[in-house]
């Protein structure tokens, strides 16, 4: 074997697993077990997680500066969101994947609405997955709101299948404050 | 721990006697699970079989149909990991999660579950 095809020991440890899940609430200090209320919904085909800076070359136009210089860089925001395709047909997931709609409860109707309210964002969306060592890996997407729309798409003897795209919102109230955050975390030791 | 151990560890979880398909005794008492499987690389891009076998001397489909599922049910969805020398076995539900095998032997109830695996190692 040559001395450079080798990988690194804790390689196997720290894998992570299947396409973990979607809930609106989550505590990564102590992951116990999932209460049902807290599924958003089943999905398919996994989920894509992502969170693309922006960044500006402020020596772009500085005539003989080299191009990427790292102290002319500036990163100018973060692009953070979750995309997947639901399997639910609940109310409340039709409601998340239109973003700005309403449910009147008793009938089961969703009604698109031509406002953007406050209460449309979700506080958390949380997508949690398994390690092969047992431990977690998480991501907390903050100020969350379906962007991509409602669309489903049906098939003879399938299940239909929504696509949802949720992004995360920064706050006036703390603009530091980059709305995705993870987590990775190996299991307690036993005993 | 090698494969063999931790598929005999794993399987030993399911109260009866359990052999390698292999390593039958002759005077083995039904009920027992065998089980045999294949030794995979990582990342080869086709997954590892592994088969348990239940053996049942009974009239009835019940028993042997309900260790099976309790054996489907233990897997669970998703992927489990089995700790090996190196590295974990992954394992998940085959396709099909398990079918009942016919027997010449009409006392003899026979199941057949389907485990696919990759050799995370």
């Amino acid at each position: 074997m040559g001395k450079f095809s080798v990988i690194p020991t804790d390689t196997f440890d720290q894998l992570q697993m299947d396409a973990g899940v979607l809930l609106n609430t989550f505590n990564p200090s102590s992951p116990g077990e999932i209460a049902d209320e807290h599924f958003i919904c089943a999905t398919t085909g996994g989920i894509n997680a992502t969170c693309i800076p922006t960044y500006s070359d402020m020596g772009a136009d500085v005539d003989n500066c080299p191009v990427n210089t790292k102290e002319l860089k500036h990163l100018d925001g973060w692009d953070c969101k979750l995309s997947f395709t639901a399997l639910s047909a609940t109310p409340s997931a039709i409601r998340m994947a239109l973003g700005a709609a309403d449910i009147e409860a008793s009938s089961g109707k969703i009604t698109p609405r031509k406002d953007l309210k406050q209460s449309d964002f979700d506080d958390s969306i949380w997508w949690v997955g398994d390690k092969t060592n047992g431990g977690m890996v998480a991501i907390e997407l903050k100020n969350a709101l379906s962007t991509g729309g409602f669309s489903l798409q049906t098939t003879k003897n399938g299940k239909g299948q929504v696509s949802v795209e949720i992004t995360g919102h920064v706050s006036l109230s703390d603009q530091s404050v980059v709305p995705m955050v993870f987590y990775s975390s190996d299991p307690a030791p036993a005993g | 721990m090698t494969i063999g151990e931790a598929l005999f560890q794993f399987f030993s979880g399911f109260d009866i006697p359990v052999y390698h398909r292999d390593s039958v005794p002759m005077d083995a008492d039904c009920p027992y699970l065998t089980f045999a499987y294949d030794v995979g690389n990582f990342d080869s891009g086709t997954d590892s079989i592994i088969t348990a076998d239940l053996w049942y001397r009974t009239e009835s489909e019940v028993e042997p149909n309900a260790k099976a599922e309790q054996i489907r049910a233990k897997i669970g969805r998703g992927r489990t990991q089995l700790k090996i020398d190196g590295g974990y076995l992954s394992i998940w539900q085959g396709e099909p999660a398990w079918l009942s095998v016919p027997d010449d032997n009409p006392d003899i109830k026979h199941r057949t579950v389907n485990i696919s695996a990759e050799y995370l190692r």
